[in-house]
């Protein structure tokens, strides 16, 4: 390129740019200028009203959550050339409150979302309105300023459902005390359904067989291990059967490892693997409190006696399922859907085995001890100085609550596109109760109670029924039911009831993010906290280890980490 | 080199083509190579960074040497050191004695079609991963498997090989020589292909028994080839097998077994330290080229043969 058209362009370049920029700036700062009283009011109407509808069109930029299904999955439908920008949802926001999306990056939510997301940030040029997934990054996003406050917005316009359904985590787990930083509320929280309590699972069949009861404490859990190892409960005269399978990281994640036992800890008052609050009122880690003592001594004895598997350390999940599914084990813990897993349906099919989820081991007061999971999975945030920050709580009713209502002729695009599923919605962010799919089932068993009519379920919710109704015709004519069918209706009908019945003490952890020397040092203190575990449990050290493994812990990093977490807390 | 107009004309216009084509042949490797050893290199810029993602190698913070420096002060790093060091060196003796044995033995034995076969099948196990082969494993050294069983046979009390500080060396290192014999033995089989049959011939009229044949004339010209072998895979010294330990161990044996490429794997990937993994790596890299560097003079020294 020759010096003058290389001039030629700098110069259009940078009279573009500026022009661009006089413009943009001119739409951010004062929406109303030049409009008359009467347009003045319908704006402000608009912006006051949980689901007003603009005067006129409002575009704003976003980042686009897709799902991972891939845009094939709308070919030969009638969306298959609609666009994360032009879709079922947003020409339905459109319909409803006259906005329009512009996006700034369109990714799969996960890995893929969040790196565009930190660009963005990085760059310090963020949407209007988007997404985030973690903690950390709406930390940064307050600390640089970038963000809006949002209380007003949400004190004025959130809609009752999204208030019933952060309320329904109760105060401490309040998915907005997440997202309040000093008294301001800065995003607004997609929420995180509660995954409820571990339970101990049993083969009926094998209770039944021997003559056993249900247990509930530690004492009558142990009783019935024994008896299914001792008394032949396959009734194959041979001496093949096991007690308790575990996980081989023993706990964690609670309650979506099954296989772990954690219930084992927390019904003798210890949580490991989580930042609890200590009684002065500090945050401590679970792992290296002093009631750790007690199950570990009481696991080790198990693991002398072989009531828990002798070759747990060793395992992997798939010989943990080879053992349920062969029939050698008939015990396990895990959480309300572990019939979905491949142990119990494989035994359903082959073995005529029959499943039950018992609340064992309790705690002091006869209730299972459980553990909270996070109550929010995500954020909205607003660009600062974008002019309708109200907009973000508009779309977020409209998800939650509005859509789901809206049984007209511009909503069955939605609901059509929900079953296919390659677009979200814009925003990204479903505010439900936690305890949502305890809901479900509650309208589902209504109508087979007859207390209901199957047109009040939702259609989620008439997926479960239909599945439990084939799979009681199923068994009714002694055939055996789709493995899919008796995993929906076990989950979701007897197993949920018991849920519902059988309540569980929630404990919520004080922490769950992860602080800066976390990252570098956490490895190294969790493998010394494995270590030591899983020799006291199999007897190669003694229980006094453990204080030694205490002290090395705070020694190697754990006090400074503490110290960060309520630090962290703190803010 | 400078062109001087005779050598050209040496090389004929035809034979300048069929040239061509070899290089042509060697550029998809050389290709790959680019790829994915040499343009990787620059990442190990991240070792002296506190690299984000997001914001990239060359958007992310200098710390110079601080990450080895938090390496170093880890509790166990000394550990996971000799645990690799311990490994790496059995398998890299066991690797040399055993196919050296193996090929002799097999190299006085008649019959064409069955050392054929033989070498087959004992070659097979190098083609399976770690990952399908720890299953093997671990169901073979189980308390019901039949490693066990072997042992109940003599009365002793059975053994959990996999959760025994004691026995996780042992198996770590066994198990490869078991899977890699075959393999490693196939260079031996061609170098005892090129001793001179009159040899063998001249020794017998001596007198030289089969052993002392052996001594002698097989093992000597296998030397050269064994010094080279293990020169190369002295650079592996800090390798004691990611594949096959992660599938292996567990907590229990962490003391013995767990070794830097594991440790790496969960700092690095698992808490998503990327800065302090490549540190790690990168350390293990100037370690591995200084010893194939020393070990190839030493080759060069005694044997005369070297890599480069």
């Amino acid at each position: 390129m020759n010096r003058k058209w290389l001039k030629a362009f700098t110069l259009l370049a940078a009279v573009t740019m500026g022009v661009m920029s006089v413009t943009s700036c001119g739409n951010a700062n004062d929406p109303t200028a030049g409009m008359t009283e009467e347009e003045k009011a319908a704006w402000a109407a608009a912006a006051s009203d949980p689901y007003g509808k603009y005067p006129e069109l409002v575009t704003y930029t976003t980042g686009y959550n897709l799902t991972n299904q891939g845009s094939d999955v709308l070919a030969g439908t009638p969306y298959e050339n609609d666009t994360p920008e032009n879709n079922a949802y947003t020409r339905y926001l459109k319909e409803l409150l006259n906005v329009q999306n512009e996006n700034a990056f369109e990714a799969v939510s996960g890995p893929d979302y969040n790196q565009k997301v930190s660009m963005a940030i990085a760059s310090g040029d963020i949407p209007d309105i988007m997404h985030v997934a973690d903690y950390e990054t709406l930390v940064d996003l307050v600390e640089s300023d970038l963000i809006a406050d949002l209380t007003d917005v949400y004190n004025n316009l959130a809609c009752d459902t999204v208030k019933a359904a952060y309320e329904s985590y109760g105060e401490e787990n309040n998915p907005l005390n997440t997202v309040t930083f000093d008294g301001k509320i800065m995003a607004i929280p997609k929420t995180q359904l509660s995954d409820g309590q571990d339970f101990l699972w049993l083969r009926k069949d094998w209770l039944d067989k021997l003559g056993l009861e249900e247990p509930s404490t530690l004492e009558e859990m142990e009783a019935v291990l024994k008896a299914f190892i001792e008394q032949d409960p396959d009734g194959n005269g041979q001496n093949d059967t096991m007690g308790l399978v575990v996980h081989s990281d023993v706990y964690g994640d609670y309650p979506n490892n099954t296989f772990a036992i954690d219930n084992v800890f927390t019904a003798l008052g210890a949580y490991p693997n989580i930042w609890i609050t200590a009684e002065d009122g500090s945050a401590v880690y679970g792992s290296v409190q002093e009631e750790m003592k007690q199950p570990l001594e009481l696991l080790s004895r198990w693991y002398q006696d072989g009531i828990i598997d002798k070759e747990f350390a060793t395992r992997t999940n798939d010989d943990i399922v080879g053992l349920i599914s062969t029939g050698k084990c008939g015990a396990f813990i895990g959480p309300w859907w572990a019939p979905f897993n491949q142990a119990q349906t494989s035994t359903y099919g082959s073995d005529d085995a029959e499943w039950v989820n018992v609340s064992a081991p309790v705690g002091e007061d006869g209730k299972i001890n459980a553990i909270s999971t996070k109550s929010y999975a995500g954020f909205v945030v607003v660009r600062k100085d974008f002019a309708y920050p109200e907009l973000a709580m508009k779309i977020v009713n409209v998800n939650s609550e509005y859509s789901k209502q809206d049984k007209t002729e511009t909503a069955a695009e939605v609901k059509e596109n929900q079953t296919l599923a390659y677009f979200n919605w814009p925003l990204y962010c479903e505010v439900q109760p936690g305890n949502n799919a305890e809901i479900m089932t509650q309208h589902v068993l209504d109508v087979m109670d007859g207390k209901a009519d199957a047109s009040t379920l939702t259609t989620e919710e008439a997926g479960y029924y239909e599945s439990a109704v084939r799979f009681l015709e199923a068994e009714e004519a002694g055939q055996k039911a789709d493995a899919a069918d008796y995993s929906q209706y076990t989950a979701r009908i007897p197993a949920m009831t018991r849920m519902i019945n059988e309540p569980a003490n929630f404990l919520v952890p004080a922490f769950f993010e992860t602080t800066d020397s976390m990252g570098s040092r956490w490895a190294s203190l969790e493998k010394m906290e494995m270590e030591t575990v899983l020799k006291i449990i199999t007897g190669e050290q003694d229980i006094s280890t453990f204080d030694t493994f205490v002290e090395e812990w705070k020694k190697a990093g754990g006090d400074t980490i503490t110290e960060e977490v309520n630090e962290v807390i703190a803010k | 080199m400078t062109s001087s107009p005779a050598k050209h004309a040496r090389i004929s216009s035809g034979d300048r083509k069929e040239r061509m084509t070899f290089h042509l042949m060697l550029l998809p490797g050389m290709i790959m190579l680019l790829i994915f050893v040499f343009v990787p290199l620059v990442g190990s810029l991240m070792a002296f960074q506190d690299y984000v993602p997001a914001r990239g190698l060359f958007g992310s913070k200098w710390v110079g040497l601080e990450n080895f420096e938090i390496i170093f002060s880890f509790p166990d790093s000394v550990q996971v050191f000799w645990n690799t060091l311990i490994i790496a060196f059995g398998k890299l003796v066991m690797n040399a004695i055993i196919p050296v044995v193996f090929s002799i033995l097999l190299n006085e034995l008649g019959g064409k079609y069955f050392k054929r076969t033989f070498q087959t099948i004992v070659y097979l196990p190098h083609f399976l991963s770690w990952v399908v082969l720890a299953t093997v494993v671990t169901n073979m050294f189980s308390l019901e498997g039949p490693i066990n069983a072997l042992i109940g046979l003599f009365g002793a009390e059975p053994i959990q090989f996999l959760a025994s500080n004691q026995w996780f060396r042992t198996v770590i290192i066994g198990t490869d020589v078991w899977k890699e014999f075959g393999y490693n033995s196939v260079v031996y089989l061609a170098a005892l292909l090129a001793v001179d049959p009159g040899l063998y011939e001249a020794a017998s009229i001596d007198g030289a028994s089969r052993f002392k044949q052996i001594l002698h004339i097989t093992l000597p010209a296998l030397m050269p080839t064994v010094v080279l072998m293990t020169a190369l895979n002295l650079g592996n010294i800090l390798n004691a097998g990611f594949d096959q330990v992660f599938n292996l161990y567990n907590p229990i044996v962490y003391e013995t077994g767990d070794i830097i490429d594991t440790y790496v794997y969960r700092i690095g990937m698992v808490e998503g330290q990327y800065s302090i993994g490549t540190a790690v790596g990168l350390f293990k890299s100037v370690i591995s080229f200084i010893l194939i560097l020393g070990a190839n003079n030493v080759a060069k020294k005694t044997t005369g043969s070297s890599i480069f």
